[in-house]
């Protein structure tokens, strides 16, 4: 089944995204520990879609859910903000000490390492990023 | 999200426990702040409690650091699990931190 949701991009709504992926996740029998690794991509892409991708135009985030026939979840995040590609945000400095430590860059490394696939394109002025995990 | 703190000598002993994310992090970093602007500079934050932290509540955390390097103060950690200590992993905050067991464990150390 496909279920969405769509809010305007605000930070006070996006436990409302995660609690309709969590929920949407266990009734498709995803276990409590992938869910964590779910709900941790999805806060900060959305993060990501409120401070940057809407830093100067307002707008709306949508988040399209479902699942494919080897029961992977695939999860459609799209927002009409500017061009941002996770894909290519290079990574942070992870050796650096306390002093030197960058406060930024952290939630991109962790949407990339929370999914098993991760895909974005830019479609008619939208960007489309597809996050997909496996039940494992 | 819930902070609550206990004092043992002059260390301050800050338990978390639920989530701590965009929206709750901003929470922790004013309680932190707020011990600081009082003069405490040792902490021993507990994340036993801790369910689920993302990269905001790690920010919180670090900007807490930082303060406390300039004072010369110090922050170490204990009791992660789960998926809380996979991310303290994944972004290398174990090589940045103390992290004992328990915060008793930490106090006969710091």
């Amino acid at each position: 089944m496909v279920e969405s949701i769509k809010l305007p991009a605000k930070i006070e709504h996006v436990e409302s995204f995660m609690h309709f992926v969590r929920d949407y996740a266990r009734d498709e029998g995803f276990s409590s520990q992938r869910i964590d690794k779910i709900e941790l991509a999805i806060e900060e892409a959305l993060v990501n879609i409120c401070r940057y991708a809407y830093s100067e135009v307002k707008g709306d985030m949508e988040m399209i859910c479902r699942t494919d026939t080897d029961k992977r979840l695939i999860i459609d995040i799209v927002d009409a903000g500017e061009p941002f590609n996770v894909l290519m945000v290079s990574e942070p400095d992870l050796a650096a000490d306390i002093e030197d430590r960058e406060i930024g860059g952290l939630g991109v490394l962790f949407i990339r390492k929370m999914v098993d696939d991760i895909q974005y394109r830019r479609r008619n002025n939208k960007n489309i990023l597809t996050l997909i995990l496996r039940h494992r | 999200m819930e902070v609550k703190t206990r004092k043992v000598k002059d260390v301050i002993i800050v338990s978390v426990a639920g989530r701590m994310g965009e929206v709750t992090a901003p929470e922790f970093e004013e309680t932190m702040k707020e011990f600081i602007e009082e003069g405490d500079t040792r902490f021993i934050v507990n994340l036993k409690e801790l369910e689920y932290i993302s990269s905001a509540g790690l920010r919180s955390i670090l900007a807490t650091a930082k303060i406390l390097k300039e004072k010369n103060g110090q922050i170490v950690l204990a009791g992660l699990t789960g998926a809380v200590k996979e991310v303290f992993e994944i972004s290398q905050f174990v090589s940045i931190f103390k992290i004992f067991n328990t915060p008793e464990d930490a106090l006969s150390e710091i």
